[in-house]
């Protein structure tokens, strides 16, 4: 069932080959359609992990303050 | 005319191809890949990956090309001392070169280019370290397709590193009989079930695997570049690939391996006194290139590798070959390869028109070859004859130094107990004189405390 929706979903936005210049691997068109499956979970995870680091500090330096607070 | 000879390897990829001219190594660069090779230079990526030592240094040189109407330029690239094969690797040397290819792609986004095939082949150990050999493999990165090297990254190292992970250590060696990688459905089917606990292994591989079958065969590509896949998608299946392969971890039994020396036969002083020998007999000789058979985690490799001659110490073991390698790597040897081998039955030519990875023999000889307490396993436990011991050895190297144990030896003895001893010939004087025919003996030093002898021969 899965499938046959993304099925639908793909052969919306897909259909001619586009070839690239230099490419001379098959890349496999399950290959391909798995990345663009995936492709906003592991967008998302890596805009996600772009602020972690900074979420990571900002917590951080929360804890150390009370930390300091409390000596 | 010079001797002009293209190498067997190289021609898959139509930017261009690998050739050899009076023994020395070229690679040509096609001018249908000529932009992308001149981006290459031009963005600063090619000096950021060789500053980091994850390319291949090179340079353009003014050569004869081997198919001059469509050569852009030529280039020189630096010699590999010893090209080595992914499954000739412990399990660390994979996952390392999974990981470099993953910084060599991370690295070439930055720079506004991608890697077009991620073939573990074209990674090899530089001075200990992994490196891309292959100039020819970045594309300019178009945002919104998806990455056309990802089915051939998990093939060639998810896949055999997950399995040899999670379900035994020897399935790497499925890479001999799929030389493009491990298909992700048999991993998928030979993966515990365990594995779908790790979202790594559930996308890249089980998933990956389903949606192959599903759409086998059937041609689906993005229609506009724009659609698809957007930049941070494509970084974030990155750090998923990252991710994923930094979830493999392998120990040999019993985790803190140690005890591969243990079960040696020497005294202290024996042990000191057969360092001592090869030291001595390294020094008389003086290889570059020297081949450790039976070399364990490297005890003896070492007293070869320290003189900076280039030793790549073979064992049967893989968790010999990952001390041996872990070790190396932790101490910067860059003068020391571990690898995985069974000599008795040693890599063999294989690939198109079986030549395309080379077999052992044939990346040889070495200028010495080392086989200390090696024999007595083949000759006893393996039946191969003095003589053809004798014959293999000559292949192999120039010089041999090699340690005979004598059936007294309680190693031999061990062997034997558990079978009857058809070996009437395993004794010093046959050894001798079986050697004899292919080597001159220029040395040979007892042991102290021990029945075994070393021999320093060259051969005829």
């Amino acid at each position: 069932m899965i499938f046959h929706l993304f099925t639908l979903a793909l052969t919306t936005i897909f259909s001619s080959p586009l070839k690239s210049g230099n490419a001379y691997l098959d890349p496999g068109s399950g290959s391909f359609l798995l990345q663009i499956l995936l492709a906003a979970l592991l967008g998302g995870l890596f805009v996600l992990r772009s602020y972690w680091g900074k979420l990571k500090s900002f917590i951080t330096n929360l804890f150390s303050k009370e930390e300091n607070q409390e000596e | 005319m010079s001797d002009a000879q293209r190498v067997a390897a190289s021609f898959r990829d139509p930017s261009g191809f690998l050739f050899t001219r009076d023994g020395d190594l070229f690679r040509q660069v096609n001018q249908a890949y000529g932009e992308e090779y001149d981006r290459l230079i031009g963005s600063g990526l090619y000096d950021a990956l060789v500053g980091d030592g994850l390319l291949i240094p090179h340079e353009e040189v003014e050569v004869q090309p081997f198919g001059a109407e469509e050569a852009h330029k030529i280039i020189k690239p630096e010699q590999i001392r010893f090209i080595s094969y992914p499954y000739e690797w412990s399990f660390s040397q994979l996952k390392d070169a999974a990981l470099a290819t993953l910084r060599i792609q991370k690295k070439a986004l930055e720079f506004g280019m991608s890697l077009k095939d991620s073939s573990a082949f074209n990674i090899q150990f530089r001075s200990g370290r992994p490196t891309l050999i292959d100039t020819l493999s970045f594309e300019t990165y178009r945002p919104g397709r998806p990455w056309v090297a990802y089915r051939q990254f998990c093939q060639h190292f998810l896949a055999p590193l997950s399995l040899m992970a999670r379900q035994d250590i020897r399935l790497g060696q499925l890479f001999r009989v799929y030389i493009d990688g491990l298909p992700l459905d048999l991993t998928s089917r030979l993966l515990p079930k365990s594995s779908y606990l790790n979202f790594g292994l559930i996308s890249h591989i089980h998933l990956h695997a389903a949606v192959q079958r599903r759409y086998a065969g059937k041609s689906l590509e993005p229609k506009s570049a724009s659609q698809g896949m957007s930049r941070s998608a494509f970084h974030g299946l990155m750090d998923s690939l990252e991710g994923a392969i930094n979830s493999q971890h392998w120990k040999p039994q019993g985790t803190e391996w140690g005890g591969y020396y243990d079960a040696h036969n020497y005294t202290e002083q024996g042990l000191e006194h057969k360092r001592q020998v090869v030291s001595d007999f390294l020094e008389q000789t003086k290889p570059d290139l020297i081949w450790d058979l039976g070399a364990n985690v490297g005890m003896f490799s070492r007293l070869a590798s320290d003189r900076v001659a280039y030793t790549i110490a073979f064992d049967v073991d893989p968790g010999a070959v990952e001390q041996n390698y872990l070790d190396a790597k932790r101490n910067k040897e860059d003068h020391l390869l571990p690898l995985l081998l069974d000599l008795t039955n040693p890599s063999a030519s294989i690939g198109w028109h079986g030549e395309e990875r080379k077999s052992l023999l044939e990346r040889g000889p070495a200028d010495a070859v080392l086989a200390l307490a090696l024999i007595h396993h083949l000759a006893i436990a393996n039946n191969v004859t003095l003589s053809q011991l004798g014959k293999f050895f000559h292949q192999a190297g120039k010089w041999l130094i090699i340690e005979f144990v004598p059936k007294r030896d309680s190693q031999v003895q061990r062997l034997l107990s558990t079978r009857a001893d058809i070996f009437p010939d395993y004794n010093q004087e046959t050894f001798e004189k079986v050697f004899a025919e292919d080597f001159v003996i220029r040395l040979f030093i007892p042991v102290k405390d021990s029945e075994r002898i070393l021999y320093l021969m060259e051969g005829k």
